[in-house]
């Protein structure tokens, strides 16, 4: 039995051996050179698995030992810097020839493997412009709007979180101020390394720490080809539809450390309103203010302006901008700009109005229209802003003029026609001054601002009947200074309390003449507000608690009629707040007030006004009206910006009780608005919620948002008084997915709004529902060729269970090449000249018929430096 | 008293970069005489060439210590030539390099003003002789530094036929049990080096990512690039007195030390100081920092 077992054992290490197979040789360059740190790997005859591998030594020498039964064997030989080599042997231990290999080495590709979308560095969060960006993106607008919690409106406006922006710099400096749009819209995703967000930015550096602010600002860093020279572009183009369409624009923007311009020329006929691009964004500085006889006419007499404009709207846009920053010190900056705006436009639209009359009868009123609105603007801006950590400096001084001159042509229910002219002309001085000491902190802002409108014309003549229906002159002006001062200490880690003392005074005056009579009324108003605030931190809570006591000063007269009415007393504006953060991902917030607010010179304007050919309007009744106003806002953040999702639930109440209640009066002819004495309460709330995911491997973008609106109040139409409640529900959701190595965007969105009015006393109550989709869809055969379509299809619902179904088609090819662009864009493909839809406000129904552009397209040619 | 003050700067920002990295609640303040030293050359050469670098990786390492729940990131690079191979921090290697282009003119101002004053708080490289399979390693703290050789490191792989992409190359799969921990290994048949990240070799192609227990330890490449005109060489850094030989397992029980029982070992450091050297360093919540070793035998 042993000598069996050992003679198994001899006879399977037998076998082993002889499936074992021992190959030597060397590696050697074409002149007989050894090659060291050479790879030999060896593959069976049968298929590609690896059987063995070992690397030259220094004398170019490797050894091998097989254990595959294969009877023949595959050598291959490969090194970074020659050709790969192959050698045939038998399965057998043995010294193999050499292999000589071929000089050339392998074409390596060098990868980079995509740098992460998303840094994150305390409240900043930077975004990789190279991974948001796809080929289809224009500007740097569409990057920016698919960055997760950021809303980016129709006019450019930038939402963080549901917030307004409070700053947009490039290269960490001020030069835009809210003037951002002209570079959103213009400048190149190509030029941008990162979009920063700064969370919870504090711009005045001497507050920080001080003032927690909720709003975030954004900040474009740029590639570095991209600095200290001159980028942007230049593109003209012209084609035809209806007429001769054309286009040019140029854009040219220089980033220095100690300098900053911009400059930009536009104009066009093929739709685009470019006056957008000059406007300035809110929440930057105190505002302009308007004197009241700015805002007495309605320029869109025949619509409601629910289509966009390049659908329907004829006619010329230019606009002239020029933006200039230079840093004169560390923390010194001047900004001077200047702008100029030109829109000369026209289009046709109907409008039948469904009425509520005297005893519930229905009144229809039809308006056939055209209108043309031609307007001009220029803006002139000095800015000087000292910011360095113990001093804030600020001064901003800003002209503006604004010129109107519109017409319009009405047949139907009446035949007329109606001209407007207004002229507005402001000053406005914005100053600041913020000391900081240790932890305590001084500051003094003001703000002067000074309005006129020498002159507003309305004219309107019945054509049918050759008569005067309107002829009224008005003017006005406004003056108006603002000075606070703030100063707070911290009592101890945790808490601070400070104290501001706001001082407001306003001038006003408005004056007007037509037959309906003659208004002049003046006035002014001081109001001297005191408030302590307290503010703890503790942990990750902040809590702020202000309770301002406002005193009124107000006396107003209109000397006409001999009504003078006056007003001096206190009133009491708390208000508190609440920032929690429960996690790194979870943060929520509560605010809380109570205020008063009364009306102003609005109040004492008690002779009609002439707002369109039809439409008079009683601005006041000769009382100042009290206005008690209690608000509570919620909402609760969820965002993890490394994953690219942030779901946001928020909600509002808001209850009002003045003592002014609107009236109207509608007759086949004309409508009396006006407002009485009489107690009113509204009372609005809003509940929403939205998520938006993007999953940056995947370059996918997914956002859902619903939303609920109620408001309930009362009015009174030919003096019976009736409470009204009327519900928004607003459904909508987008996804845009890249396929295909970005050779396929694509692009969707639907939404669906439901607008419920129920009035009480009446037997119908209104709703419609509107539904609209969207579909993009771009398709890159080679980088440089795009083809592009969007399909935007409307269903409106007319009457109840019938709609009315839209579908636009737009499309067009890009080709670039280097510096140079060439495209081809094609807009109403499949002509639709007809675009109607229905609205509610209260118990009156809308319907707005546009009279749309032809098919039409437009070949440009566009270089970018 | 030179090397006294760079050695305390290091520390000081080392310290407040590591406390950082665990929410530490810490405060410092710099001597006057530290901050008047901005002027100083940032380093003084010691080293030598030893090869010219045909193939740079550059590696994402993301190393995980759930006991105190940290996740590090850090890069690396990996510098192959004809006979070494050199694995360093990328950051220390940015540094060196800036050196060597400025011929070790660059102060310690013009430095931190590029490359801020953080660096990783205990530090390893390893050079690679090819020829005789030896890594000459050192590194340590700025206190305990140590040089040791090791011929030991060597990884019995089992190849795989499972495939995948990495940094833009086609890898094959390979698994291997070394030094405690089960390592898999991606490599690339196209980059044909034996090397791979940190002591990781002896594959048929460059590893491109490799992962310990787990994904505990990763390593994948971000960056393949064949360098170009004046690149910076594989250098080998002459040990100078500070640096102290010692046994691998020395260098292991070293590592634990220092990085589980860090208030403890501060502490003896700092009490070292001469009082008006010794700067104001408060540290909470600091006895342990990222503690994940590659290798645990």
């Amino acid at each position: 039995m042993k000598i069996w077992t050992m003679m198994m054992a001899a006879w399977l290490l037998a076998l082993g051996v002889a499936a074992q197979a021992r190959l030597t040789g060397r590696v050697t360059d074409t002149s007989g050179k050894p090659v060291a740190r050479a790879i030999v790997k060896v593959y069976g005859a049968k298929g590609d698995s690896l059987a063995a591998y070992s690397s030259t030594d220094a004398k170019g020498n490797y050894v091998l030992t097989v254990k595959v039964p294969a009877p023949q064997l595959r050598l291959r030989v490969s090194h970074l810097s020659y050709r790969p080599g192959e050698l045939t042997a038998e399965n057998r231990s043995q010294h193999l020839p050499d292999v000589r290999l071929q000089p050339g080495g392998q074409q390596l590709r060098e990868v980079t493997v995509r740098a992460p979308a998303l840094r994150i560095t305390g409240d900043t969060l930077s975004y990789n412009v190279n991974q948001l960006k796809s080929g289809d993106d224009r500007n740097i607008e569409d990057v920016i709007r698919r960055i997760p919690g950021v809303t980016v409106e129709t006019n450019g406006k930038i939402k963080y979180n549901g917030e307004d922006i409070n700053r947009f710099y490039i290269e960490g400096l001020n030069m835009l101020g809210g003037d951002y749009t002209i570079a959103t819209k213009n400048v190149r995703p190509d030029d941008v390394s990162a979009v920063e967000v700064y969370q919870n930015h504090q711009p005045i550096q001497a507050l920080k720490d001080v003032e927690f602010s909720e709003r975030a600002a954004l900040n474009l860093k740029l590639k570095k080809k991209s600095l200290l020279r001159p980028v942007g572009y230049a593109k003209a183009g012209a084609g035809g539809g209806a007429g001769t369409a054309w286009t040019g624009e140029a854009f040219m923007m220089l980033i220095a450390p100690k300098h900053q311009h911009m400059v930009t020329l536009k104009g066009g006929n093929f739709g685009r309103d470019y006056s957008n691009e000059i406007a300035t964004m809110p929440g930057f500085g105190s505002g302009e203010s308007e004197p009241l006889a700015a805002s007495v006419f309605n320029d869109e007499v025949f619509s409601s302006g629910a289509l966009p404009d390049n659908r329907y709207r004829r006619g010329t846009s230019a606009i002239a901008s020029v933006r200039n920053l230079f840093k004169l010190g560390e923390s010194l900056t001047m900004t001077v700009a200047g702008s100029y705006g030109y829109g000369d436009q026209q289009y046709g639209s109907d409008r039948t109005t469904d009425y509520l009359g005297a005893g519930g009868e229905r009144i229809v009123v039809q308006e056939l229209g055209q209108t043309s609105l031609r307007h001009q603007l220029g803006r002139l801006n000095l800015r000087l802003e000292q910011n360095s950590a113990s001093l804030y400096l600020y001064n901003d001084l800003k002209l503006r003029g604004s010129f109107d001159r519109n017409r319009y042509l009405a047949a139907g229910t009446v035949n007329a026609r109606q001209r407007n002219a207004l002229d507005t002309y402001g000053l406005t001085d914005d100053f600041r001054i913020v000391r900081r000491r240790g932890q305590r902190a001084f500051q003094l802002q003001g703000a002067l601002s000074y309005a006129q409108t020498p002159d507003g014309h309305l004219r309107a003549v019945d054509t049918a009947a050759d008569s005067l229906l309107a002829d009224q002159r008005t003017g006005g002006r406004t003056l108006r200074f603002r000075m606070g001062t703030s100063y707070s200490w911290f009592l101890s880690q945790l808490s601070q309390l400070g104290l501001a003392l706001t001082f407001q005074a306003a001038h006003d005056q408005m004056d007007s003449e037509s037959s309906l009579g003659q208004n002049d009324a003046r006035g002014y108003q001081f109001v001297t507000s005191v408030g302590p605030r307290y503010t703890l931190r503790y942990g990750m809570a902040i809590w702020k608690l202000q309770a301002d006591v406002q005193m009124y000063d107000l006396a107003y007269r209109n000397p006409l009629n001999g009504v003078r009415y006056s007003r001096h007393r206190p009133y009491l504006a708390p208000s508190t707040s609440l920032n929690l953060r429960f996690s790194p991902l979870v943060t929520a917030s509560m605010k809380a007030g109570y205020g008063v607010n009364h009306g102003g010179l609005s109040s004492f304007v008690l002779r009609p006004l002439w707002v369109t050919y039809r439409e008079q309007r009683t601005m006041g009744d000769g009382a100042l009206p009290r206005e008690e106003r209690f608000y509570l806002n919620a909402a609760l953040n969820l965002e993890n910006s490394f994953k690219g999702y942030r779901v946001k639930f928020s909600g509002a109440f808001n209850a009002t009780q003045d003592d002014l209640m609107a009236s109207s009066h509608v007759s086949e002819t004309g409508t009396q608005l006006s407002v009485v004495n009489q107690k009113n309460t509204t009372r609005y709330w809003v509940a929403s919620a939205s998520y938006m995911q993007n999953i940056f491997d995947k370059r996918m973008l997914f956002s859902f948002n619903a939303s609920v609106n109620g408001r309930r109040s009362a009015v009174l139409r030919e003096d019976v008084c009736y409470g009204t409640r009327s519900l928004f529900t607003t459904l909508n959701g987008s996804m845009r997915q890249t396929f295909w190595d970005e050779h396929i965007v694509a692009q969707a969105s639907v939404s669906w709004l439901r607008s419920s009015v129920r009035t009480d006393g009446l037997a119908d109550n209104t709703h419609f529902d509107n539904v609209s989709a969207y579909l993009n869809l771009s398709v890159f055969p080679v980088k440089q060729f795009q083809l592009y379509a969007t399909c935007s299809y409307n269903v409106n619902e007319m009457e109840e269970g019938h709609f009315r179904h839209d579908l636009f088609l737009d499309g067009g090819m890009r080709y670039m090449h280097g510096h140079w662009e060439a495209e081809l864009a094609a807009r109403n493909l499949t002509n639709r000249r007809l675009y109607v839809i229905r609205s509610s406000s209260l118990f009156d129904v809308t319907t707005d018929t546009y009279r749309l552009r032809p098919a039409e397209a437009l070949l440009t040619l566009r270089y970018n430096f | 008293m030179d090397a006294r003050i760079l050695q305390r700067t290091c520390l000081l920002w080392a310290l407040a970069c590591c406390a950082l990295s665990v929410r530490g609640q810490f405060a410092v303040s710099l001597p006057e005489s530290v901050a008047e030293d901005s002027g100083r050359p940032f380093r003084q050469k010691h080293e030598v060439k030893v090869d010219d670098p045909r193939l740079e990786c550059i590696y994402a390492f993301a190393g995980k210590d759930p006991e105190i729940k940290v996740v590090r990131r850090v890069a690396y690079i990996m510098q192959i030539g004809a006979k070494w191979t050199k694995w360093s921090d990328y950051s220390d290697y940015l540094k060196d390099s800036v050196c060597w282009r400025t011929d070790w003119k660059i102060t310690v101002g013009e430095m931190d003003e590029r490359f801020g004053k953080w660096s990783s708080f205990w530090q390893e490289s390893q050079l690679r002789d090819r020829a005789g399979d030896t890594f000459a390693c050192m590194g340590g703290t700025t206190y305990d530094r140590f040089i040791y050789e090791d011929s030991t490191a060597r990884m019995d792989w089992t190849l795989t036929e499972d495939t995948a992409t990495v940094c833009g190359y086609a890898c094959r799969k390979a698994t291997a049990r070394f030094r405690g921990r089960d390592w898999t290994a991606w490599y690339a048949e196209k980059l044909p080096e034996d090397a791979g990240p940190w002591k990781l070799h002896g594959l048929p192609g460059l590893i491109l990512r490799a992962e310990a227990d787990s994904g505990l330890l990763r390593f994948e490449a971000v960056q393949v690039r064949v360098p170009e005109g004046e690149t910076y060489y594989v250098a080998r850094t002459i040990p100078g007195p500070e640096d102290v030989p010692m046994a691998r397992e020395d260098v292991l029980k070293l590592e634990r030390e220092v990085l589980t029982g860090f208030d403890t070992y501060m502490e003896q450091k700092l009490a070292k100081l001469s009082p008006s050297e010794r700067p104001t360093i408060q540290v909470a919540s600091l006895k342990r920092m990222f503690y994940q070793p590659l290798e645990l035998e």
